[in-house]
């Protein structure tokens, strides 16, 4: 029978301590080995390979976020002037610190639990995750993709006593679909196979759990043709009393759902190490989503029969970090004979830290076992009490008559002695270029087929976007189903006609430019979207994903602090709180020729509010002929990673910049407008601009639209810069005639006017005075919007 | 374990001709992608390797009463030891030992339902029969590892060639 | 009160909004896990109306509704054959539609005639689709305007007939309920015919019309806000086109 080996780390030197953290894969510095001696050396004896690994896994960068704790020396250099240094206590502080200045009173738990948790109404609180599944979505990218939705389906169900998940949102990040294949190294999959793949992973994973698969995005850059990213979110909705948990001691340990097995083993360290060319089978995981929807049909009774005290998922780390985060404030003993097998030969450190899918750890009160295993039964979940949690302070692992394991759990959480990272910014100074020449109605349409703008329909469509029948704005909408919506609104509780609106923005090339504006720049869009829906600015609440390269190259740590102080400054300035976020670091390539490669530094914003009534919310396609066409906000030259420069190969330019203040206002303004029915539709201007907008919200409605440029509120004159320019903070808004008056008193001081009509047929016409500038059938721009993106 | 090769069957579940191949289709498709041109059609098979405490009688009726639909599909059940003969080149794509094999879990619950006892194993695969006059190896590899399979997590047998 | 079961298994999913249906049209419900069944403990007989709702019953994995159809069959057969004698409705949405029609009881009760196979496009769809409401035997859909929408939202929805003669037979019998179609209400091809179905055939019902089953799912379009365009309807009425199946269903029990 397997044992636990005894692995020598007493006299061992430093070289011999690197050398065992290597050997192991246990991604540990030579500090932490240090440390680690000096524990097993008072404790006068040698570690086993459990305890070992228990420790990597805790400690690992994916399961502490080292990164995001550190104290970091940050230097930055802008605009050529004198460097000016500052020291940031952690990222993760400045997240936080944003928040508590928010301070809104609806966030009911923020940053602790697996999910940021909001309040719904006086029953129900709403919570949110998103997490990445980037390197095993590269390496096996339907199992990884489908294994990362399942994850944070997890995470929603451990939150608090568990919420039922009611929407999944993604976002995907890929290299073209046109790469040529001689430009692929070995080992790298085609973006295209890649796109397919992992849509379908998240499709299939997401269907058969039954949830709804309704808001996200597609992004296309060559940067991330070695590293693809794979965000996978899930919103979930629990009552009130089920916020908090528990765990008492004397409860079992009770894991449920699928077997353990080898997969996944060493997940948690290695999806902080870079993408290698070897990788080891076990690391991969396939999902198996029926488990986890038994596993989610029977928590749902059990948590409303208040049958256990606290629950967590079984994520990176396995068994190790779900027990272990549970018994870290009291302690317990596990049995890891007792865990059910897919096959007998695992060693019990394997079946400690094995990841294997659709697992839940419940603390159960011994008196409440018998009825929760009645559940369990007729659900046909698997399950088996492991252990007891007590109040020893240690976590005691046997392995039938063997102790194959003990450690000190507070000396195993205590925030160790992380050193202090340098990063340094250094802006570089761009030049504003506007090509000449342009051959305007060509423009728009080669935007409108770019294939970050096209239409993402046929992606979309595979998505079971209104199971649960709750989805009121669907992603698509519009006559024939062709209209892109700005974001999801769901009414969460039969009967009732309160709502959320979920959106989400991301721009990795304002990143390029400046990740500080960046930053502010999602949130804006994040704002954008879910206002355009008609949802409440004031009662959004908003998450940060970052996925970033190399990171202990100070200048790509440089890009990632001046994000995070982006993050915290503009939230600050928006009002709105982030109540949960991840990091994935270290996507980078290392090619044969020992170059690296690093995606672009990439920040994914989620933004969830509450509505009161869902029936109030509106959609983006025109409603109307003779209706009047305002614009909200104003226009700059402001080029800069625009997908218009994209499409002519700029670089450069100027960035746009956020507006916090006269964006909020306008937010709020148009909150107030949509609820008291004065807009009949509304979108928001982003990657493409005015004109991309306006286009957009012609196709989905069989109407047309005429222009006049001269008449927006512009800091520039120049019609390029008007049509394309991607200045944040701007909506265009659909107003019946009838309402104008009113409309137009709600914005005066504003930048708000009326650019144009919505007329009978179906083209759009832009003006410039007396110039036409743009004349298009709108059947052309469906065409090329809709099927730009093929399977 | 090792078994005996006599006792592993091979259960060949496969469209009924005239119905449109989805699957198929789209492989057709993702080849072409490749830049491969001269595939005619790809016919797609579900594959199911039955082995343990069975005989030939017991996988058919396995076959016939579970894994099949009578109206659309056809079946085939052979030893896995004996060859079959086909023109056609065809490709078998295996998941690899301790991959998690959801499909083939769901066939042991069917199983249990008929009433069969027995300790049956079951791994699940897909076949992949070429119609075309192409005989290159090469490429026929390429398409297995661009197309057909991720080798970190699955294996390919090419037959037939 | 008419009291409607509805069946499910691991891999269902459209329970809870199938349940929400049956009661706001004005039934009592009750949601039972097919272990339920098959150890006794709950009698499909003690109810009126028999639904199987939307999902992946396990996982769909050996061919939508297989295994869900074959434990049905091995496991309860003579209470759904006692609850069809005795002129109750049983009624299969999407999944539960592939499940009724593999275990024998669409479109011909006892023989396997018909099948639901990958759709042409071999991708999963959830799409709005317009349908022609035929003159059927079945008495759930009487007082229905000619074209209704119901999303369907499925990877294998294409229905298929064992001979061609069974699609006349099943047309003269009066045994088609619903045909995919465009909006001016004539079958058509992709993305009219979401799946490739034989004759645009969305639902069957047996030669009774007691027995029914459609891919759409009309509990998700119970109200007026669950169509995709509602945001450029006029009208203001409430319901739609899914609450009057269901009142049709319960008010023939009732």
């Amino acid at each position: 029978m397997a044992k636990a080996n005894i692995i020598e780390i007493l006299n061992a030197t430093d070289a011999e301590l690197i050398e065992i953290s290597k050997k192991g894969l246990l991604s540990l510095t030579l500090d932490e080995m240090k440390r680690i001696q000096k524990y097993f050396l008072s404790a006068g004896r040698n570690p086993t390979d459990l305890e070992l690994e228990m420790i990597a896994q805790t400690w690992s960068e994916h399961c502490f976020h080292k990164t995001f704790k550190s104290r970091i020396q940050f230097t930055e250099i802008i605009d050529s002037n004198s460097p000016v240094m500052e020291e940031i206590p952690s990222l993760f502080s400045l997240i936080k610190q944003a928040t508590e200045k928010v301070r809104k009173n609806w966030c009911i738990s923020v940053f602790k639990d697996n999910a940021g948790i909001i309040q719904f109404d006086e029953d129900y609180c709403i919570c949110f995750k998103v997490e990445t599944h980037n390197h095993p979505s590269a390496l096996e990218p339907y199992g990884g993709a489908g294994t990362g939705i399942g994850g944070v389906i997890r995470d929603v169900l451990g939150a608090g006593l568990g919420a039922k998940p009611i929407l999944n949102t993604d976002v995907f990040c890929f290299a073209p679909l046109d790469t040529r294949h001689e430009e692929l190294q070995e080992g790298i999959f085609h973006p295209r196979r890649l796109f397919k793949a992992v849509v379908s992973g998240v499709r299939d994973y997401g269907n058969r759990m039954g949830i709804p698969t309704a808001n996200g995005a597609i992004l296309f850059d060559p940067g991330y043709l070695y590293n693809i990213l794979v965000y996978c979110g899930t919103v979930g909705i629990m009552p009130r009393w089920a916020v908090n948990k528990k765990v008492k001691p004397g409860d079992l340990v009770v894991v449920i759902g699928g077997r353990t097995g080898r997969d996944g083993i060493h997940g948690a360290t290695f999806s902080s190490a870079s993408l290698e060319k070897d990788i080891p089978t076990s690391v991969v995981q396939i999902g198996n989503p029926i488990v986890e929807k038994k596993v989610l049909d029977a928590l749902m009774t059990a948590r409303d029969e208040k049958l256990y005290s606290a629950i967590t998922d079984c994520g990176a780390g396995g068994l190790s970090s779900a027990v272990g985060e549970l018994a870290q404030h009291c302690g317990a003993v596990v049995h890891l004979d007792k865990v059910p097998l897919k096959y007998q030969d695992l060693k019990p450190w394997e079946i400690w830290v094995s990841e294997s899918q659709e697992r839940m750890v419940l603390s159960v009160p011994p008196e409440k076992f018998n009825r929760l295993k009645e559940i369990l039964e007729s659900e046909n979940v698997e399950y088996a009490c492991i252990g007891k949690f007590n109040s020893t302070g240690k976590i005691k692992i046997f392995h039938e008559k063997d102790i194959v394991g003990e450690l000190d759990l507070k000396w195993l959480f205590q925030k160790s002695e992380l050193p202090v990272l340098k990063a340094l910014y250094e802006k570089r100074e761009t030049v504003n270029i506007i090509p000449e020449n342009i051959n305007l109605e060509e423009t728009l349409l080669q935007l409108l087929s770019d294939s970050n703008i096209a239409s993402k329909e046929i992606v979309v469509r595979q998505y079971d976007h209104e199971v649960q029948g709750h989805t009121i704005i669907k992603p698509f909408g519009g006559i024939d189903g062709c209209s892109a919506s700005d974001a999801v609104v769901l009414a969460p509780i039969y009967g009732n006609d309160r709502g959320i609106v979920v959106s989400c923005g991301i721009n990795p090339w304002y990143g390029m430019l400046d990740p500080y504006l960046m930053a502010g720049n999602c949130i804006d869009e994040a704002l954008r979207n879910i206002v355009a829906c008609g949802g409440n600015p004031d009662r959004t609440a908003i998450l940060d994903n970052f996925c970033w390269g190399k990171i202990d190259d100070p200048f790509e740590l440089g890009k990632l602090t001046r994000c995070v102080k982006g993050c915290h400054d503009y939230a600050i300035q928006y009002k709105v709180p982030f109540i949960s976020g991840k990091d994935s670091l270290n996507n980078y390539f290392t090619k044969v020729d020992g170059s690296v490669v690093s995606i672009p530094g990439t920040l994914l914003i989620s933004a969830i509010s509450v509505i009161d009534d869902v029936r109030k919310s509106i959609t983006s396609d025109f409603k109307e002929a003779s209706n009047l066409i305002y614009i909200l906000g104003e226009t700059s030259n402001e080029l800069g990673g625009s997908r218009f420069f994209n499409v002519f190969n700029l670089e450069g330019g100027r960035c746009p910049a956020p507006h916090p203040e006269i964006s909020l206002m306008i937010m709020r303004k148009l909150y107030r407008a949509i609820k008291n029915n004065l807009v009949m539709a509304c979108h928001d201007c982003s990657e493409g601009g005015v004109a991309i907008a306006i286009a957009e919200m012609i196709i989905g409605s069989g109407y047309g639209a005429e222009i006049y440029l001269e008449q927006m509120p512009a800091t520039t004159a120049e019609p390029v810069s008007l049509l394309f320019s991607e200045s944040q903070g701007r909506f265009i808004v659909e107003v019946d005639e009838s309402c104008v008056e009113k409309f137009e008193k709600l914005f005066k001081g504003l930048p708000c006017k009326q650019i144009g009509r919505v007329i009978p047929d179906f083209r759009l016409k832009v003006n410039d005075r007396d110039k036409t500038l743009l004349d298009v059938n709108g059947e052309l721009l469906k065409q090329k919007w809709c099927g730009a993106i093929s399977w | 374990m090792t078994i005996k090769s006599e006792n592993i069957y091979i259960v060949e579940i496969g469209l009924k001709k005239g119905l449109f191949d989805a699957f198929g289709n789209e492989v057709k498709h993702s080849i072409e992608e490749l830049g491969i041109n001269g595939i005619d059609s790809v016919d797609v098979y579900d594959v199911y390797m039955v082995y343990g405490d069975v005989n030939f009688s017991l996988v058919r009726r396995i076959a016939k009463e579970l894994l099949l639909d009578p109206v659309a599909q056809t079946m085939k059940v052979y030893r896995a030891d004996k060859n079959q003969k086909s023109s056609n080149i065809s490709v078998e794509v295996w998941y690899k030992k301790g991959v998690t094999d959801p499909v083939a879990m769901t066939a042991i619950k069917g199983i249990r339902d008929l009433g069969i006892k027995n300790d049956i194993k079951i791994n699940c695969g897909k076949k992949y029969e070429f119609h075309t006059s192409m005989i290159d190896r090469t490429l026929i590899e390429l398409i297995c590892t661009k197309v057909l399979a991720n080798t970190l997590i699955q294996d390919y047998i090419i037959k037939g060639i | 009160m008419v009291k409607v079961i509805i069946l499910r298994t691991g891999g269902t999913n459209c329970d809870l909004e199938t349940e929400w249906a049956c009661q706001v049209a004005g039934a009592s419900t009750s949601r039972i896990h097919i272990s339920q069944i098959t150890t006794g403990r709950v009698k499909i007989l003690d109810f009126d109306i028999l639904i199987i709702p939307g999902g992946f019953s396990y996982g769909d994995d050996l061919g939508a509704g297989k295994v869900l159809a074959n434990e049905i069959m091995l496991k309860c057969w003579e209470q759904i054959e006692k609850f069809r004698e005795k002129q109750r409705p049983i009624i299969g949405i999407c999944n539960g539609f592939q499940v009724l029609v593999k275990a024998k009881m669409l479109p011909f009760w006892g023989k396997h005639t018909a099948s639901l196979v990958w759709n042409e496009s071999g991708r999963f769809e959830d799409r709005w689709v317009n349908l022609r409401v035929e003159k059927s035997t079945s008495p759930f859909f009487n007082n229905m305007p000619e074209i209704i929408r119901f999303p369907v939202a499925h990877a294998e929805g294409k229905f298929v007939l064992k001979s061609h003669s069974l699609l006349k037979k099943i047309e003269k019998n009066q045994q088609v309920i619903l045909r995919y179609v465009n909006p001016s209400g004539e079958t058509q091809g992709y993305p009219y015919n979401p799946n490739g179905s034989i004759a645009g055939i969305a639902g069957v019902c047996d030669e009774k019309g007691l027995v029914i089953g459609m891919m759409p799912h009309p509990e998700r379009a119970l109200l007026r806000i669950h169509l995709p365009d509602w945001t450029r309807l006029k009208g203001q009425e409430e319901f739609s086109y899914g609450y009057r199946f269901f009142k049709n269903v319960i008010e023939y029990c009732s």
